[in-house]
């Protein structure tokens, strides 16, 4: 049975559920076979086609939530060609999707958790200091196009490339990818330094100075890999205690 | 009744993080923002949300890592700051009393995660009789209990801590001395500060240095021009 938009739709639309069920000992197994429903329903009319298929997909699988799509077109386009033709076997399928899914995760963490969610948050932030709620439309659009874009995109070329969709998505495409956003960031942040300069919240030189030592201060405990809350308590205790001595 | 809805909020932001959507509107400077509406003071929540925002950016959910509570927290000390505006005149002293707070809270209950986590494997180890079966329907049942699993979490959260740390709060701040009520005005600046200084450790690289150059440049002379 031929797969039609609608079903695409819908594995798309569950696809945004993939973590609901993340544990550590399987991580987004459930998740991912909640997301291949709608496939399942249409490719295996047979309980015990899809019992076959549900058991290979039982176990551990890790990848990026909005990189997932990716995964799924593959497997579900190697599945229908297995249907169709006997090929390729299901352990290729099973063994192409355990590599794709691992690269796929390291890769979505490094364009989506460590580039684009600050991105969206510098320029959101930057856009939020003299605009509240346009501040944070921004925000919600500089991360949401790409997500959505990802997740779409990635189930129409998975289910268009299969086995040579990691070809297609080599280290190098993603390396750059990554580069660019780097630039963009420190663009980003620079033009953050200056704004928040601009803004109402740093209004004298008390102030300005109070700004500078926040800056270099973090830097220094990241360095020393201080956990977050406990570096922004020191702060929070450090700051409190010099402006009872100054005020 | 705004505190209902604080409760539901809060369960849509603990769902948003992780359980469904990743739609970023669980951040602190979204979510603060919500709570802020919510309870009747937007700037306020706004401005929690947007001390809290960029610190923890460095902070990346990856895999089995552990991460801090931040969004529930900062959701949390957002709306305890609303609160405890009625009582507690001087916005600064109720920005350094609700921070602190959210900061120690997001690090205190990150243990919760694994107990999420752990409800979420027993719906996993639930639904393998559907994985023998074929049965989708379970399959799906048992994924959609994730995201109820989450919300429920988010409400009980945002409603036990928000409570506890009212009493807190307006206990400590009766016992503060006047004097000590301007001791946070560094606060803002000096947290902006620890903000940006996340974006420069994770961004600022030889590589980089000169596009933070230019954004600096470009802005200081759009603000000269405007």
């Amino acid at each position: 049975m031929a797969l039609k938009t609608l079903d695409f739709i819908r594995v798309i639309n569950r696809s945004f559920y993939i973590q609901a069920t993340w544990n550590p000992e399987r991580m987004l197994s459930l998740g991912y076979c909640f997301s291949l429903v709608p496939f399942i329903k249409k490719m295996f009319s047979k309980t015990s086609d899809r019992v076959d298929f549900l058991k290979k997909n039982q176990d551990f699988l890790n990848t990026h939530p909005c990189m997932a799509t990716y995964v799924m077109g593959s497997v579900m386009k190697l599945e229908e060609e297995h249907l169709e033709n006997g090929s390729p076997d299901k352990a290729q399928i099973s063994r192409f999707k355990k590599r794709l899914s691992e690269s796929l995760a390291a890769t979505g963490d490094q364009l989506f958790w460590a580039k684009i969610k600050p991105i969206a948050a510098i320029f959101g932030l930057g856009v939020a200091l003299f605009a509240k709620s346009l501040g944070l439309w921004v925000f919600l659009f500089c991360y949401n196009v790409p997500q959505l874009y990802a997740r779409v995109a990635g189930l129409f070329k998975g289910y268009r490339h299969g086995f040579d969709l990691a070809k297609k998505m080599t280290l190098s495409h993603s390396r750059k990818t990554v580069e660019r956003l780097d630039r963009l960031a420190a663009f980003g942040t620079g033009a953050l330094l200056v704004t928040l300069g601009f803004s109402r919240n740093i209004a004298g030189s008390t102030e300005m100075i109070a700004f500078l030592s926040g800056i270099v201060v973090m830097v220094v405990f990241l360095k020393a890999k201080m956990p977050v809350p406990l570096a922004l308590f020191i702060l929070i205790l450090a700051s409190t205690i010099v402006s009872s001595l100054i005020y | 009744m705004d505190v209902l809805l604080f409760c539901l909020i809060g369960g849509i932001v603990a769902t948003d993080t992780e359980a469904a959507w990743q739609s970023m509107a669980s951040q602190p400077l979204i979510a603060c923002s919500l709570a802020g509406i919510c309870l009747g003071n937007f700037g306020l929540g706004f401005t929690v949300g947007l001390l809290l925002q960029l610190p923890y950016m460095v902070e990346l959910p990856v895999g089995g890592a552990k991460v801090s509570m931040s969004n529930l927290a900062a959701f949390v000390a957002a709306g305890l700051a609303v609160k405890i505006e009625q009582s507690v005149q001087n916005v600064d002293l109720i920005l350094l009393l609700s921070l602190g707070y959210g900061v120690l809270l997001s690090w205190a209950t990150f243990p919760f995660w694994r107990l999420l986590r752990q409800i979420n494997l027993l719906l996993v180890r639930k639904a393998d009789d559907a994985f023998d079966s074929g049965n989708l329907r379970k399959i799906t049942l048992m994924n959609f209990l994730g995201v109820v699993n989450a919300l429920f979490f988010g409400i009980f959260f945002s409603a036990i801590f928000f409570f506890l740390g009212k009493y807190i709060l307006l206990s400590v701040s009766s016992h503060i001395p006047f004097q000590l009520n301007f001791s946070a005005s560094l606060l803002k600046p000096v947290l902006l500060g620890a903000g940006l200084g996340t974006m420069f450790w994770l961004f600022l690289k030889k590589k980089t240095v000169g596009f933070a150059l230019i954004g600096s440049l470009l802005s200081a002379t759009a603000f000269s021009m405007f």
